[in-house]
């Protein structure tokens, strides 16, 4: 048992050490989470606050494969839109409202994602446009409603810059790249990088995304790292509900837990 | 345990040493993401869209790789929404028998869709066609009106 903890406790470090991208900060504590052990997740319609109108859909658009490469079972995106929106949840107002648990029992899922965009503010530079999302994500357990891990960020994103070897033409590029971003931006990698970045503490992009790569979604039953990265090492024989947070409705409020905010760095 | 622990380190390292980098994953997805955000941006090209599912599905097996969890219930779920109530049944079936997370929506469904097929056939006179699938009653998807949110006064804060 002691020597399993050790061994498990030497690989959360392992992956520590050999990501480097990042100084991560602390752990949180994911004993909730591990107690439950989701397997399957479902995302509900992202909540747009921001006045970037769409945004919402860019961010549902890319976050059921980072979910699934990290493990889990997904419901299935367009799908989980229509039925909840035949179950009169078609506003994700109203279903970021609903109790975790009816949800969960609608689709048979241990655990449901909610996803809120709360700010967006696109710079436009001259050379380069950077956007600055910040954003909430919660999973809560479709069983008992409790929050098993949750996460506010904020991403400071700006295009790759061109590498031509010829810095006139680097230039050219740069400008045109910024005007077309303002015109009709593309911001599926922006959406794309942060899903990966939040859930999975990876950084698979090209943009800069400044933020802490650390507390990411634990591994799920399909990834060959599942448990690897549990503290308690084996699974608790049986689930237990957190008493003061499976007594609350599902509050658009956020109990920190995971709350990590990087300062975007602007130019 | 300790050799699962060890296993487990050992995939770890072989990870972290392929890089930062997330090319290669569990999955063939295609260009699953770009189809999704497509039809978000067109509504009304549910049909394209159900076609580039299909796509994933063909082009996972000749790949190799499996495809990702929720396509063959996406694609099915297209299905029913065009009308073909077979196929729906066809592949929420595949869904439910490649991933047992989704069983139970997957059962729901089912029996759902064969339930109207049969209506469908009482009213044009047809024969019914209830290809072997589960005959439960059609329970669970229809949200009970007691499960309204119990608004217990506390808001955000």
């Amino acid at each position: 048992m002691t020597r399993t903890r050790a061994l498990a406790c030497m690989s959360v470090l392992t992956v520590i050490a050999l990501s480097g991208c990042m100084t991560p900060p602390p752990r949180v504590d994911y004993s909730v989470y591990e107690a439950e052990d989701p397997k399957s997740i479902v995302i509900v319609p992202v909540l747009n606050n921001s006045p970037e109108i769409g945004a919402e859909e860019y961010f549902l658009g890319t976050i059921a494969r980072p979910l699934a490469e990290r493990g889990y079972y997904v419901f299935p995106v367009h799908m989980t839109r229509e039925l909840l929106a035949g179950a009169g949840l078609s506003d994700p107002g109203l279903v970021h409202q609903a109790d975790p648990v009816r949800i969960g029992r609608l689709f048979g899922a241990d655990a449901v994602l909610y996803v809120a965009i709360n700010h967006w503010e696109a710079k436009y530079l001259l050379l380069t446009t950077t956007v600055v999302v910040a954003f909430d994500y919660a999973l809560k357990s479709g069983r008992t409603g409790a929050e098993l891990w949750a996460k506010s960020a904020q991403v400071t994103y700006s295009p790759p810059p061109p590498n031509t070897g010829n810095g006139i033409a680097d230039l050219v590029i740069m400008v045109t790249q910024a005007a077309a971003t303002k015109a009709a931006p593309n911001y599926v990698p922006l959406a794309r990088q942060s899903n990966w970045a939040v859930v999975s503490a990876i950084n698979a992009g090209q943009g800069s995304v400044d933020m802490p790569l650390a507390n990411p979604l634990l591994f799920g039953p399909y990834h060959p790292l599942y448990r690897s990265d549990w503290v308690s090492g084996v699974a608790a024989p049986n689930p237990v509900a957190a008493p003061e947070e499976s007594a609350k409705p599902a509050a658009v409020a956020r109990p920190i837990k995971t709350t990590e905010s990087a300062e975007g760095s602007s130019p | 345990m300790i050799e699962r622990s060890v296993a487990a380190l050992v995939g770890l390292v072989l990870l972290a040493s392929a890089g930062c980098a997330q090319n290669q994953g569990l999955y063939y997805w295609g260009s699953y993401e770009d189809d999704l955000i497509f039809l978000y941006k067109h509504p009304g090209t549910e049909r394209e869209f159900a076609e580039k599912l299909k796509t994933i599905l063909d082009e996972s097996r000749n790949e190799g790789i499996p495809p990702p969890p929720g396509i063959a219930a996406e694609y099915g779920f297209l299905n029913y929404q065009a009308g073909n109530k077979n196929a729906a049944i066809d592949y929420f079936d595949i869904e439910r028998q490649s991933w047992p997370e989704s069983a139970e929506l997957m059962t729901t469904l089912i029996a759902r869709i064969t339930d109207e097929i049969a209506a469908d056939a009482l009213s044009s006179g047809d024969e019914p066609t209830n290809d072997g699938a589960p005959a439960e009653g059609g329970s669970g998807m229809d949200v009970p009106a007691e499960g309204a949110p119990e608004s217990a006064g506390d808001g955000e804060s």
